[in-house]
C-alpha cells in the first residue's frame, strides 16, 4: 500500500505494509529524517517523538496507515525555527545538556508545551517532560531551561525587551 | 555557544551507516544450564550466513575472550541467553528472526539459581579479612554488652542505557576499525586483538557516543565488538550488530545482588565492639570485574566506624543467570546500605537517633583503623550533620513524625511520613588491583589562532565532564571557554586509558589538563605556537589489602556526602513517594557549582530509581519484564537540594557516586520510620510494604 503524507512541510510517499509502524517508515525509507531513535518500541523512550496532526505522538505505537494524509513535524522541520533557538539557548543558559540520544525528543517536547501553553506551570512541565524517560540531565537545570525558554518565546512574541 | 570541531560531537551508533554493511544477530540458548548442546546448521536464504564457534577456530580466530569467558558457548551453556553463534545478512529483521528460529537441542542441566548457599565451585571470588581478635563469648558475659544480627539484600537493577549494546567493525585498508560505546576502549582493541589474533596496531576503536552508561559499559562492549569484529573477519564486509531494546534489557549486565548478614557487639550507648559480617555477591554467569566488585562492597562494609574487631567473608558467586555486575558504583552501595540500616537497627535498639550512634563510633583524625589505615584528614561529619539538619528541618520534622507514629502505632490510614539521613564517601580509588585500570593520559595542543584542543582517548561520558576541563584549562590559560575543544580520540596508543567510572577517570583526566595547562603556560610566551604537551598519569591506589586489613590513607582523597530523604507512604495502597532529598557535600575544591550540582542530581535521580522501582529478576527475564518494565516518571522526581561546604583541601574530588552511596540508605532509613518496621531489602514495592503491615 501506498500512502502520501505531509512531512516538515514536504508531501512524501511511502510503501507500506500492514503491521509497519510509523517510526519504521519515517526511519528507513528514504526520507531525510535522521532525528528518530525507536528503539524500544513500546512507547517507553520517547525518542521517536514527533508532532502528528499538531499532537505529540510515539511514531513506534503509530500503524503506519494512520499517517495517510497526515501532516508530521519531526525536529528536522523546525531546526531553523526561532523557536528552537529559543529552546537551546534555554538548555545553555540553564547548564541543561541532554545527551545526543534524547535532546531532539525533548526539544520537541519542550516545543509542543510552548506551543499550546505560552506560560507553563511546573507541573504541566513536569508532565510533558516525563514522555521522554532518559535520566541524562538533572530535573532542576531542565525544568529551567523551559521555563527561559518560554520567556524568549514571550519576549519575541511581545516585542519585550531584554530583562 | 562554541562551535563544534571535528572529533568533538561523537557520532551516534545506531544511526551510522557504511557502504556494503551487513548485520548481525545473535544465536541465543533458551535453556539456563546445559551440559551439551548441538546447532543444527538449516539452509539459509541466499546472502545469509551462520557463524558458529567452529568457524572461528577454522579461520584461527581465538574464542577466548576475556578472564576466561568465550565468546560463544562451545560445551556447556551457563545461562539463558548466552551467546551460541551469529546470523549475518542483509536484513536486520530477518537476521533476528533467523536467529530466533535456530533449532539446537540441548541436554539440560538443573540451572543453579540458589545464591545465599552455595558449593565451593560457584565462587567465583573470595575476601576474607580480620581485624582485630577479641574473645567473644567473654564479650558477651560482660554486663551491657548486646548482640544485634541484622540481614539485608540488595535487588537487580538495570541500567537503563541511551542506546541498546551495538558494534560496528569495518575493514579500512589493513585495518580493522571498530565503532563501539564503551567506558573503556582500550579494553575493546585489546579484546579485539586477542581474539583476531592480530596486532593491537591492526585495530582503530572509534568511539560513538555513550550517554548514560552508569559502570554498565565497562567490559561488555568489548564483547560485542569481538562478535562484530570476527564476523567482519569472516565474511570480509562491514558488520553491525545493534541489540533491540528488549534483547538488550534482557541479557546485557545487570546490576549484581547482594545478601549481606552483620552481627555485631555493641554496649548500651551504641559502642560497637565486633562486627562479623558476611557478604555473597551473585555476579550471574560470570563477571571479569568480580574481584573488584567484592574489593568495593568489603570497602564499603569497613566503613566509617571504628571498630575494633572486624571480621568480613566476602564471595562473589556464580549462578545460571546473565552476568551481573556493577552499576552506579563499584559495589558500594550493598555496603553502605547494609552497614547503614544496621546502625538504624542499632539506634532503635538503643533508643537513639542513628546520627548518635554514628557519631559515637565515627572515625576522627589520628586514627588508625581496618587494620593500618591511617586516618590523617578530618572526617566532616558533624559540620555536615548539622548543616544538613538545618537545611532539612530535621529534628523538628522527625520528632513530628515519631510523635504522630507512637500516638497511634495501629493506624494504617492515610498518609505516613518518613524523614531520616544517612552518611558516606566516595575514595580516589576506582581499581585496587590491576595498575593498568588506573591509567590515564591527554594531549593539550595550543594552536596558532589560541584555540585549544584537549585530547583524550579515555571514554568521555558525560557534557558535565567537558564543560569541566574547559574551565580548568579557561582558569589556567585564561582562554575563553569556546575556544576550548575536548575531543575523545580514536585509541591508538599502546598502553591506552583505564575505564571511566563515574566520576573517578573524570577527576583524573581534569588532573593531567592541569597539569598540561600549566607546563604549557610555562612555555606560551617562549616558543611559537603551536604548542603540544603530553601528560600521563598511573593513580596508584591510596590504599592497600593485607593480610589483617587495609593499609595506607583511604580517606585522605574521599569526598563526604551527608543526605536527608523524606518520604511519605500511602496506608491504603502501599505506594511510597519521596518528598525531598537534602544533600550536602563536601568535595575539596568545586570547579564549577552549576555543574556539580547538576551532576550530582543527575546521579541523585539515577540512584532513587534502585529504591523506587521494581528490581529486575535475572531469572525470568522476557519481553513481558521489559514490556511491565516502570520507569520514574518526570513528575515523581522529588526536590533535590544540593550544598557543598568549604573545604580546606585545594584539589577537586569525585562527586559522582556519593548519591549512590548515601540515597539507598537515607530513602530505607526514612521508610523504616514511617512504617515503624524495618525493611531488609532494597528496592521496596508497595507489595512488599502491605505484606509487612499485614504480618503480624
Amino acid at each position: 500500500m501506498i500512502i502520501t503524507f505531509i512531512l516538515n512541510g514536504m508531501p512524501r510517499k511511502a510503501k507500506i505494509r500492514s503491521g509497519d509502524r510509523l517510526s519504521t517508515i519515517l526511519t528507513e525509507e528514504n526520507l531525510p529524517i535522521k532525528s528518530l531513535m525507536p528503539d524500544c518500541l513500546s512507547g517507553h523512550c520517547g525518542k521517536c517523538l514527533i508532532i502528528m496532526d499538531k499532537r505529540l505522538v510515539y511514531s513506534c505505537l503509530v500503524p503506519a496507515f494512520r499517517a495517510r494524509d497526515a501532516e508530521i513535524l519531526t525536529i528536522e522541520g523546525l531546526s531553523d525555527s526561532d523557536d528552537v533557538r529559543d529552546i537551546q539557548k534555554g538548555f545553555h543558559e540553564a547548564h541543561c545538556h541532554p545527551c545526543s540520544f534524547c535532546k531532539n525528543a525533548k526539544t520537541l517536547a519542550i516545543w509542543d508545551l510552548l506551543n499550546r501553553i505560552p506560560l507553563p506551570t511546573e507541573g504541566q512541565i513536569e508532565e510533558t517532560l516525563s514522555v521522554v524517560s532518559c535520566a541524562c540531565t538533572d530535573p532542576v537545570s531542565l525544568k529551567k531551561a523551559v521555563l527561559i525558554a518560554a520567556e524568549l518565546k514571550n519576549q519575541r512574541k511581545y516585542h519585550r525587551a531584554d530583562k | 555557544m562554541s562551535a563544534i570541531k571535528s572529533g568533538e560531537q561523537l557520532p551516534i551508533l545506531s544511526l551510522l551507516e557504511v557502504k556494503e554493511m551487513l548485520f548481525a544477530a545473535t544465536i541465543r540458548a533458551t535453556v539456563a544450564h546445559a551440559s551439551e548442546f548441538k546447532i543444527q546448521r538449516e539452509p539459509l536464504p541466499l546472502g545469509y550466513r551462520m557463524i558458529l564457534p567452529e568457524d572461528l577456530a577454522k579461520d584461527g580466530l581465538s574464542l577466548e575472550f576475556s578472564h576466561g569467558i568465550l565468546l560463544f558457548a562451545t560445551d556447556t551453556i551457563q545461562y539463558r541467553g548466552e551467546p551460541l553463534g551469529l546470523i549475518v545478512g542483509p536484513d536486520p529483521v530477518l537476521c533476528d528472526d533467523l536467529a530466533s528460529n535456530v533449532k539446537v537441542s540441548y541436554r539440560e542441566a538443573e540451572p543453579q539459581f540458589s545464591w545465599t548457599t552455595f558449593p565451593s565451585s560457584r565462587i567465583a571470588a573470595r575476601k576474607k579479612i580480620r581485624i582485630g581478635t577479641s574473645d567473644r563469648a567473654s564479650l558477651l558475659e560482660t554486663p551491657g554488652q548486646h548482640r544485634e544480627r541484622t540481614t539485608h539484600w540488595t535487588g537487580s537493577f538495570d541500567h537503563e542505557y541511551s542506546e541498546p549494546s551495538a558494534a560496528l567493525a569495518v575493514w579500512e585498508y589493513d585495518k580493522l576499525v571498530v565503532y563501539c560505546a564503551s567506558q573503556w576502549p582500550s579494553h575493546v582493541k585489546s579484546s579485539v586483538s586477542q581474539v583476531l589474533k592480530v596486532p593491537q596496531k591492526d585495530i582503530l576503536v572509534r568511539p560513538t557516543d555513550l550517554g548514560q552508561s552508569i559502570e554498565g559499559r565497562i567490559w561488555f562492549p568489548s564483547l560485542i565488538a569481538c562478535h562484530a569484529a570476527c564476523a567482519a573477519k569472516l565474511c570480509n564486509k562491514p558488520i553491525k550488530i545493534l541489540y533491540t531494546r528488549a534483547e538488550d534489557y534482557c541479557f546485557a549486565p545487570k546490576q549484581a545482588r547482594s545478601y549481606i548478614t552483620i552481627e555485631s557487639l555493641s554496649d548500651d550507648q551504641g559502642h560497637l565492639a565486633t562486627l562479623d559480617i558476611q557478604l555473597v555477591l551473585n555476579i550471574g554467569a560470570y563477571n571479569p570485574l568480580a574481584d573488584e566488585l567484592l574489593d568495593h562492597a568489603v570497602l564499603s562494609l569497613l566503613g566509617i566506624y571504628a571498630c575494633p574487631v572486624i571480621t568480613i567473608d566476602a564471595f562473589a558467586v556464580q549462578t545460571n543467570v546473565i552476568p551481573l555486575g556493577a552499576l552506579g558504583n563499584l559495589g558500594s552501595t550493598h555496603g553502605f546500605f547494609a552497614l547503614d540500616a544496621h546502625i538504624n537497627h542499632l539506634a532503635r535498639k538503643y533508643q537513639k537517633t542513628p546520627a548518635e550512634i554514628k557519631a559515637v563510633n565515627m572515625i576522627a583524625k589520628g586514627m588508625t583503623v581496618h587494620g593500618d589505615v591511617q586516618v590523617s584528614s578530618v572526617i566532616p561529619f558533624s559540620k555536615i550533620q548539622q548543616k544538613l539538619e538545618t537545611m532539612a528541618d530535621f529534628k523538628r520534622k522527625h520528632a513530628s513524625y515519631e510523635v504522630i507514629r507512637k500516638r497511634d502505632p495501629a493506624s494504617k490510614k492515610g498518609i505516613i511520613r518518613g524523614i531520616a539521613g544517612s552518611f558516606g564517601f566516595q575514595t580516589g580509588d576506582a581499581f585496587l588491583q590491576s595498575p593498568e585500570k588506573n591509567r590515564y593520559s591527554v594531549e593539550v595542543t595550543l594552536e596558532k589562532d589560541l584555540s585549544l584542543t584537549v585530547t583524550t582517548e579515555a571514554a568521555i561520558s558525560s557534557e558535565n565532564a567537558r564543560l569541566m576541563w574547559k574551565r580548568t584549562v579557561s582558569e589556567i590559560l585564561s582562554l575563553p571557554e569556546r575556544s576550548i575543544h575536548i575531543i575523545q580520540d580514536s585509541v591508538h596508543t599502546k598502553s591506552g586509558c583505564g575505564p571511566m567510572v563515574v566520576s573517578r577517570g573524570v577527576f583524573a583526566i581534569n588532573k593531567l589538563v592541569e597539569r598540561s595547562c600549566r607546563a604549557l603556560q610555562k612555555r606560551r610566551f617562549r616558543e611559537s605556537l603551536p604548542l603540544s604537551v603530553n601528560a600521563q598519569m598511573q593513580c596508584n591506589p591510596s590504599i592497600q589489602w593485607t593480610p589483617d586489613g587495609l593499609s595506607g590513607k583511604a580517606f585522605d582523597a574521599a569526598s563526604w556526602c551527608g543526605t536527608i530523604i523524606e518520604l511519605e507512604v500511602d496506608a491504603v495502597t502501599g505506594r511510597i513517594k519521596p518528598l525531598n532529598i537534602w544533600m550536602v557535600v563536601d568535595a575539596g575544591r568545586i570547579i564549577n557549582k552549576t555543574i556539580a550540582e547538576a551532576a550530582l542530581r543527575a546521579q541523585a535521580v539515577n540512584a532513587l530509581r534502585l529504591c523506587v522501582l521494581d528490581e529486575v529478576v535475572p531469572e525470568s527475564l522476557g519481553i513481558e519484564s521489559f514490556l511491565a518494565k516502570k520507569r520514574l516518571p518526570f513528575s515523581e522526581i522529588p526536590d533535590i537540594n544540593i550544598e557543598f561546604i568549604d573545604s580546606d583541601r585545594t584539589s577537586a574530588l569525585g562527586i559522582g557516586e556519593l548519591p549512590f552511596t548515601t540515597i539507598p540508605s537515607a530513602y530505607y532509613g526514612a521508610l523504616a520510620q514511617a512504617l515503624a518496621v524495618e525493611l531488609p531489602s532494597i528496592p521496596a514495592s508497595p507489595w512488599d510494604v502491605m505484606q509487612i503491615w499485614e504480618t503480624p
